[in-house]
């Protein structure tokens, strides 16, 4: 790109998709949303991250217009409300195609449910099945591909109506690792060309690819939403966790004291938490001291900035421990 | 795979004012399900083939109970021909309903329903199919009827199209309900088979009420078949349009204006589906 359209690009208005205000919404006993707001703009690439029920698909749904939200408000640009106009491109969580139809057949489906013009519908489902690698699988009924392959053609189908505002729920689940890059890229490029795009995953290494903003949900509640930048600086420095042989009720001195050290997290005795802005000074300084205490350490890690150590530093809770958990 | 990568830049599809509409939608849905329908045939021939053979081997079966009936020179195809006819259309609630819920299995319906197009052109484009077949279906009933099982010429086609287009509106109708009160498609087969087998049996569509007791006949006028039947047999035996044919029409008429109201408000809640 030329610098003069890049500064083009940078200088571009965006006009707003659709906000949503205090959303909240429960299942039975279960708050799967609670007070949430987010603002979603033209050209905005949002990684919406969070655990298993983090309420990630939930609010996917609401601005998808599937879910009616229990309160709470949502308003949407003019373009978004059109009827009959394919604003919305959804892949859903589960690969939704036909089976017993070919790759061309379902693109062609849902082009021309989407309202692709005709002359335009064959071109069309060309471009979106090389963009995901589908063009020499087009004659080739559904049933009989790979769980890759389906899950690519899912992907193309929310795309064959080039829509403003992509929505995509845990999109690499079940993709093999050439789809995952390829959509990872398609997805960037896409945000470029003005496209807002929703993209939930539970992947944090997804999340600092895609390089956009980021919202983390933590038990229904929106606990972030700003650049991966501002994300990744709210930990402050680096995580620091050391797991010791025996309890250490009571840390020394001199942690305390010193100003590269905070957040310090001695819930459990034997695992020492802290957000230092110099690790390798901190761990020196407890080393000696535990040395000195006749304590020895089992394991050290260093978390540096990251998604995931503001996750950390914004629930207490590991990331993939909750995932795992979960 | 990342060459083609600038969708937007390259040609970005044209939805021009004229595609937008309704209409589009419509015809794409109407067109897919004939695309099913086409490569899952089995329901299709059921529907349209089954009760033809039916009606073939059942003739001889029907001619004493027609002859008891106070038709002693008639065929059996004056119970055969509308009492199948009625008895198989009553397999439409089950096509219908089932194939709407293929699109939970098959992780479909959200798509459809993510993007901007009313219920009402949803629900037209999953429901014309299946009532075309029951036209389709009614039609060659009819047809082989008159040409092959000595239906009396007589019979008023016009006058018999009348239930037969109702009695579609109905069955589409139940199909529409089962569909959406149904969770699983356990539910619906389960509901579907009853509700056939009582339907088509109390109305007469299986043997004539006459050698029934008489409280059948009565359970009988709670359900749109048994209507359908009287107006069927009424314009066979070459009636014209008074009372007798009126009144069942009326009810009729009746019977699919509620269970249509009932359709599009059970449809409209969009209730979740076990798949």
């Amino acid at each position: 790109m030329s610098s003069a359209s890049s500064a083009t690009e940078h200088c571009k208005i965006r006009s707003v998709r659709m906000e949503l205000w205090h959303i909240r919404k429960s299942y039975g006993t279960t708050i799967a949303l609670d007070d949430v707001s987010l603002r979603l703009d033209e050209g905005m690439l949002l990684a919406l991250l969070g655990l298993n029920g983090a309420g990630k698909t939930t609010l996917i749904n609401i601005i998808s217009g599937l879910t009616e939200p229990d309160g709470g408000t949502v308003t949407k640009s003019s373009q978004l409300t059109e009827r009959g106009f394919p604003a919305i491109g959804f892949a859903p969580q589960k690969t939704g195609i036909y089976l017993q139809l070919t790759v061309r057949q379902n693109l062609e489906f849902f082009g021309s449910y989407s309202g692709v013009a005709r002359r335009d519908l064959r071109t069309r489902v060309d471009e979106v099945g090389d963009a995901l690698g589908l063009s020499s699988l087009f004659r080739r009924r559904c049933d009989q591909m790979s769980g890759g392959e389906q899950r690519r053609l899912h992907l193309a189908i929310s795309l064959i109506a080039d829509p403003p505002l992509l929505l995509l729920d845990e999109p690499t689940v079940g993709a093999d690792v050439e789809g995952r890059y390829a959509l990872l890229e398609l997805v960037r490029q896409l945000a470029k060309n003005g496209s807002t795009v929703v993209y939930s995953t539970h992947y944090l290494d997804e999340v600092e690819a895609l390089n956009g903003e980021v919202a983390i949900l933590d038990k229904g509640r929106l606990i972030v939403h700003d650049t991966i930048g501002k994300v990744k600086s709210i930990a402050g420095g680096s995580i620091l966790e050391i797991h010791t042989e025996r309890p250490c009720p009571v840390l020394p001195e001199i942690v305390h004291k010193d100003p590269a050290v905070r957040n310090i997290d001695h819930a459990n005795p034997e695992w020492l938490r802290m957000t230092t802005t110099d690790p390798s000074r901190t761990l020196a300084q407890l080393t000696q001291w535990l040395v000195a205490e006749g304590n020895a350490i089992l394991d050290v890690k260093v978390i540096e900035p990251s998604v995931e150590s503001a996750f950390l530093s914004l629930t207490s809770r590991r990331y993939e421990e909750g995932s795992r958990n979960d | 795979m990342t060459e083609a990568l600038s969708l937007r830049e390259n040609v970005s599809p044209t939805i021009s004012r004229r595609e937008r509409g309704a209409w589009r939608q419509y015809t794409a849905l109407l067109h897919n399900q004939m695309r099913f329908m086409w490569a899952d045939k089995e329901g299709v021939v059921l529907m349209l083939v089954v009760p033809i053979i039916s009606i073939a081997f059942s003739q001889k079966l029907f001619e004493p109970l027609v002859h008891l009936e106070g038709y002693p020179h008639a065929t059996g195809s004056i119970q055969s021909v509308p009492g199948l006819g009625i008895f198989f259309l009553l397999y439409l609630p089950t096509m219908l309903s089932v194939s709407m819920f293929r699109e939970h299995i098959w992780n479909t319906w959200s798509r459809l329903r993510v993007l901007s197009v009313s219920k009402g052109t949803l629900l037209a484009g999953q429901v014309s199919a299946w009532a075309f077949v029951g036209l389709v279906q009614q039609a060659l009933i009819v047809g082989s009827g008159l040409l092959f099982f000595g239906l009396p010429g007589g019979t008023r086609l016009l006058l018999i199209s009348v239930p037969g287009v109702l009695l579609i509106g109905c069955c589409s109708a139940i199909g529409v309900i089962l569909y959406s009160l149904c969770r699983d498609i356990a539910q619906i087969s389960g509901f579907a088979s009853i509700m056939s087998l009582v339907m088509g049996g109390t109305a007469g569509a299986l043997v004539p009420l006459s050698v029934l007791p008489r409280f059948v006949g009565w359970i009988g006028r709670l359900y749109p078949p048994y209507w359908a039947l009287r107006a069927y047999h009424y314009s066979i035996l070459g009636g014209n349009m008074n009372r007798n044919f009126v009144l069942p029409v009326v009810v009729l008429l009746c019977y699919f204006t509620a269970l249509l109201i009932a359709a599009v408000t059970w449809f409209k809640r969009d209730m979740r589906k076990l798949v």
